[in-house]
């Protein structure tokens, strides 16, 4: 056996049968707390509103779910990608510690070397993440009463964390790529004062499109480049 | 109110969140024990391999905690095991909090607010739960032959596919960050703070060189608007 097929035989292979696996137990995972919430405690979700809701966060993931693992599997590498998109903040998170990684190991991108050094340092930094958020909620359970039912400014200030975190992503495109924001948002302030209060499985997946299809032509015209995106 | 959160907060919610986490862990040390023998077989030395995987560790330890602040962010309104769960897998702040909002909106309510029951808990749970869906099938399906989808969709063109993923999450927020500026009160102070917040906090990212503060940016900016909303509340009567 030469080393490419040692690699192969070794890495490739175990990886794929461990990855595939622990991706569709996470799948049957996604299921248990709702039917935690069904059978033990009798809540039952009216079907419409889960398929409606469902309809407006699967327009935008959808894309999302196909092009980012391609955008990202030359840095993360193949085992990378089974653990990145398995626990998440790909881009935050998990990217840079594929770099460090290859920067502290001293391997080149696209060899064998860089794959396992890539792999390695994403299990570590899954095992630490992991680690932080179990010592982490523990550490905040003592707290968390004291926030909920403190008071009428704190109970309307909860009530906002979505307006707040739009406001935040605005000033986050503004940094970024104001190009791409002008037509989305100038869409919704449209819609928005003809009719503020429509569902969002309506509104969303027309405008998911519009959106792309304004990308589209200023990338074409070379008006917004794909560097220092989201 | 008190209720769901109760329930929002059994053992039982522990217990059914945590499964994931423990397919989680098992794959991270799968794969680590498989890199390490592999490594071994094409003769990589253990010290070199040793040092990534602690790279690893180290470099994912700060921005995990600015992922706590997250965290907080949504206890409030879905108890802590849920929220913990979706963070700890596939999760972002972002996405779990549009998520819930779609979800509350389908329900008839405005965004993430203290008027949630029972009945409108379980539905953002199946939501947000559900909507990942498709990002573990495509890794889970595709993740072997990825190179060869690269060129076959989007025509291998990167710079645009980041452009796309860009776009249609810009297109899904459009309507979403619009509703409070045409609505005002509470929301559209709110938005503002956390438009303001975010600017300070990016101004001081990029011309004082504080990389370190990337992580915890879109957390504290959130934080930032939301007192906002407090505080016209509390001295300007404003919302509520």
């Amino acid at each position: 056996m030469n080393s490419n097929e040692v690699f192969q035989d070794r890495f490739i292979v175990p990886v794929q049968k461990t990855g595939r696996l622990t991706i569709f137990l996470a799948i049957i995972c996604l299921f248990i707390p709702g039917l935690y919430l069904y059978i033990f405690q009798g809540l039952i979700p009216p079907v419409t509103a889960v398929i409606r809701g469902l309809i407006a966060v699967w327009s935008f993931m959808a894309v999302m779910a196909v092009l980012e693992p391609i955008v990202y599997y030359p840095i993360l590498g193949f085992g990378g990608t089974y653990m990145s998109f398995l626990v998440g903040n790909v881009l935050n998170l998990r990217v840079p510690v594929s770099a460090t990684a290859q920067q502290v190991a001293g391997t080149k991108e696209g060899t064998s070397e860089a794959e396992i050094v890539s792999t390695l340092g994403i299990a570590g930094s899954l095992i630490a993440s992991e680690f932080v958020m179990i010592v982490g909620v523990l550490a905040l359970l003592p707290f968390i009463g004291r926030i909920q039912g403190s008071g009428m400014a704190i109970e309307v200030a909860l009530d906002q964390v979505l307006p707040a975190l739009f406001g935040a992503l605005g000033g986050i495109f503004l940094f970024r790529v104001p190009k791409l924001g002008i037509v989305p948002l100038g869409l919704g302030i449209l819609i928005a004062l003809f009719k503020a209060d429509l569902p969002y499985s309506i509104v969303i997946p027309p405008m998911v499109i519009l959106s792309i299809i304004a990308a589209r032509i200023m990338y074409k015209r070379k008006w917004v480049k794909g560097e220092g995106m989201v | 109110m008190d209720n769901y959160l109760a329930i929002a907060n059994s053992a039982g919610m522990w217990v059914a969140c945590s499964v994931i986490i423990v397919v989680v862990l098992f794959q991270a040390i799968r794969l680590t024990v498989i890199a390490l023998r592999a490594g071994m077989a094409i003769g990589m030395p253990k010290k070199q391999m040793l040092a990534a995987f602690r790279s690893g560790i180290t470099t994912a330890l700060v921005p995990s905690i600015a992922i706590l602040l997250g965290l907080a962010l949504l206890i409030p309104r879905l108890g802590v095991p849920f929220p913990w769960m979706r963070l700890s897998v596939i999760g972002s702040v972002t996405y779990e909090l549009i998520a819930a909002g779609a979800a509350a909106n389908e329900m008839g309510l405005e965004g993430v607010s203290g008027s949630f029951t029972g009945t409108v808990f379980t539905t953002v749970v199946w939501v947000m739960s559900l909507g990942v869906i498709f990002n573990l099938l495509v890794i889970g399906i595709f993740t072997p032959s990825i190179k060869r989808l690269k060129d076959r969709i989007a025509g291998g063109d990167e710079g645009w596919m980041r452009v796309m993923t860009a776009a249609a999450f810009f297109g899904a927020v459009g309507y979403m960050v619009a509703q409070p500026v045409v609505k005002g009160g509470a929301p559209l102070v709110a938005l503002i703070g956390g438009f303001i917040g975010m600017l300070i906090l990016g101004a001081i990212i990029q011309l004082g060189k504080q990389n370190w503060l990337k992580e915890w940016a879109l957390a504290l900016a959130i934080l930032g608007g939301m007192t906002a909303a407090g505080i016209a509340f509390h001295y300007f009567s404003i919302g509520g």
